[in-house]
């Protein structure tokens, strides 16, 4: 009798957890956290510019204005005024336009980089996590090789690698630079997946070999690779401003690009400081709001935390 | 139907060909710089259709090593495994991988000791049950979810319906090991093996899952192999028990001879330290002196010499062998006379 009381008792408390699966239980978390929440307003600010750059953007971002071009000159470049809220580039373009239009730019590298390391990691790990033996000693040699080298300079020597530099280049030199931190992290996790008791009962029931490993331990694994691909976004947009910064990026000098911005802003620095503050800001700004909503993803989907 | 009756009549089954047959079943792991472990030792025995049969230890005397031996779930790399494990005459051992996957879940499957890990956390259950019917059975969607149902409402889980889409930690300890043994009897298979299946829940619940157990035992007509430590599990379900020690059989009967008249020492001393309601009070209770770490190897001796009482000189110098008298077999060269209690 008692024991038929207590399982309804349980059954109650089922009912007021709501059905809620663990990642519904982790986004709660998520929502109390005053980090994620201003990570997630920046990104999402930046998202929205980005979308819509081309309908928010009041000018060209090519388009010199002569308006602006006549108060051009060595020592001078015109300020904020009527039209033109931030003023003028070096070369009398609208400054505000640019800005805008250049976080499409950094989405679509931050994005596609990421993506591409994703995908080729998560290959890369699985296979080494779930087959284990050579096949896993020869493709992790491989990824602390990549590891050994700093990133940037991983990439920079990519990019250099390419007969002309182009956007293309430099989301795969950034994707390239991530590969091995997604292999490395997910590696480790499916190997501790692969002793664990379900797998084990998984692989008593008869499941074969490829539904163990991409349904049973890749689930299970992938948590902390989802949280290192939110703060991987950042250090890929940070990675590809430099990139454009150095000039392995796309060659066309007139693109509005926040890394190719910062770099041509330096020979007028004493001149008009705003034109390297704003790029720098907004690649800041970007990398900051990823950041904070990846560490506390990282913390909401494990609440034990390492820290 | 005609699984069930046979279960039923003890007279059938003692003519039948075993389901499983377990002959000299030998683990042995080795590690880098250290000498091999012996984990089991030469176990053999055989299970009948329908019966259940009880494998009794304390921890490390090789008990779920030999179930994973048998399900063919122990690591490639460290293990060698020899012996034969006979099921429908094909050695299970020798089986190609492939095929041995096509058996486990179908024709011999397993239900694990901590219901708690032994279910995956990020999948709900229903998919779990589905996922071997569709496997082994070939069901599609629909079919699969109807079984599941049909299996959770059988194994005793309230509003089957509704637990399918619930997540294992949406669940009692109680309910999920009834959620494990409706997977591992989801595909009806001849042969159950239950590795402590009791061990971490709580005693009422246990109860009631051993109650389980043998209800769909005997509605099933599936053979069960009981993997534990524990006397009384034993006593209320298995019919043939192997006590196992060091990872040898020391001594084996059927259920109700080996609770009467213990013949090894070492059986002998497990059932007189199970506490009693009519032993007096402030009496201490008799324990096996020693421990598993006093064990000698088999090699030149007996295994659990050390901590017998009633050991004699030659228990250090030869092996006893395993002799069989009268349908018990005992490995023990001075064993408590029959009288003794």
């Amino acid at each position: 009798m008692t024991t038929t009381w207590l399982e309804r008792r349980r059954s109650r408390i089922d009912d007021l957890a709501g059905g809620r699966s663990l990642g519904a239980e982790a986004f709660r978390r998520l929502c109390r956290e005053p980090a994620a929440i201003i990570g997630a307003i920046i990104i999402a600010v930046f998202v929205v510019v980005a979308a819509f750059a081309p309908w928010i953007a009041p000018h060209s971002a090519t388009e010199a204005f002569p308006q602006l071009q006549e108060n051009l000159r060595p020592g001078s470049i015109p300020g904020p005024q009527e039209g033109f809220p931030l003023g003028s580039d070096q070369l009398g373009r609208d400054f505000l336009s640019r800005m805008i239009l250049a976080s499409q730019q950094t989405l679509l590298v931050g994005v596609f980089a990421t993506l591409i390391g994703l995908a080729v990691g998560v290959v890369i790990g699985t296979i080494a996590g779930a087959f284990g033996g050579w096949v896993d000693t020869l493709l992790m040699r491989i990824t602390d090789v990549l590891l050994a080298i700093p990133s940037l300079l991983l990439a920079i020597s990519v990019a250099a690698l390419a007969a002309s530099p182009s956007q293309t280049t430099v989301i795969i030199a950034v994707a390239i630079v991530s590969v091995p931190i997604f292999a490395r992290l997910l590696r480790g996790s499916m190997l501790a997946q692969r002793n664990s008791d379900y797998v084990v009962a998984a692989t008593a029931l008869g499941v074969k070999r490829p539904a163990v490993v991409l349904r049973h331990m890749l689930p299970n694994a992938i948590g902390p690779v989802i949280v290192q691909a939110t703060l991987t976004l950042a250090t890929a947009i940070l990675d590809a401003a430099a990139l454009s910064f150095l000039g392995l990026g796309d060659a066309d000098p007139g693109r509005a690009e926040w890394g190719l911005m910062l770099a041509q802003a330096q020979t007028y620095l004493d001149v008009r400081p705003a034109l390297a503050f704003y790029p720098a800001l907004a690649i800041i700004a970007v990398a900051l709001g990823f950041t904070l909503l990846g560490e506390s993803l990282r913390e909401a989907i494990d609440p034990k935390g390492r820290r | 139907m005609t699984a069930v009756r046979r279960a039923e009549d003890p007279r059938s089954r003692a003519t039948a060909e075993p389901l499983l047959s377990v002959r000299d079943l030998r683990v042995t792991f080795h590690r880098k710089g250290e000498p091999d472990t012996v984990a089991v030792d030469g176990v053999s025995f055989d299970v009948a259709p329908g019966q259940v049969v009880g494998l009794v230890g304390e921890s490390g005397c090789g008990k779920s090593v030999t179930s994973m031996a048998i399900m063919r779930l122990l690591p490639d790399r460290g293990v060698r495994v020899s012996g034969s494990v006979l099921m429908d005459g094909t050695d299970l051992l020798t089986l190609p991988e492939a095929q041995m996957r096509e058996r486990r879940g179908r024709d011999l499957s397993m239900v694990f000791q901590d219901p708690l890990t032994s279910l995956n956390p990020v999948i709900p259950v229903g998919l779990q049950i589905t996922e071997v019917l569709r496997r082994h059975q070939g069901m599609g969607k629909e079919a699969a979810r109807k079984a599941a149902v049909e299996l959770l409402d059988r194994v005793g889980i309230p509003d089957p319906r509704r637990r399918l889409e619930a997540y294992p930690h949406q669940m009692s300890g109680g309910m999920r090991q009834r959620a494990l043994i409706a997977i591992a009897l989801a595909c009806s298979p001849r042969l159950l093996i239950a590795d402590e299946p009791t061990t971490a829940l709580d005693v009422t619940i246990q109860a009631q899952i051993l109650e389980l157990l043998r209800e769909l035992v005997r509605e099933t007509g599936a053979a069960l192999v009981m993997i534990t430590h524990d006397l009384g599990v034993v006593a209320g379900l298995c019919e043939t028990v192997n006590v196992l020690y060091a990872g040898r059989i020391v001594e084996r009967a059927q259920r109700h001879r080996l609770f009467t008249t213990p013949r090894h020492p070492y059986t002998h001393g497990l059932l007189r330290s199970i506490p009693r309601l009519d032993s007096p009070q402030g009496e201490e209770l008799p324990a096996i002196r020693g421990s598993v770490a006093d064990n000698v190897p088999w090699d030149h001796a007996c295994a659990f010499a050390p901590r017998c009482p009633r050991s004699l000189d030659r228990c250090l110098e030869i092996t006893p062998e395993a002799e069989t008298t009268g349908g018990r077999l005992l490995r023990c060269h001075n064993p408590v006379p029959a009288s003794a209690e």
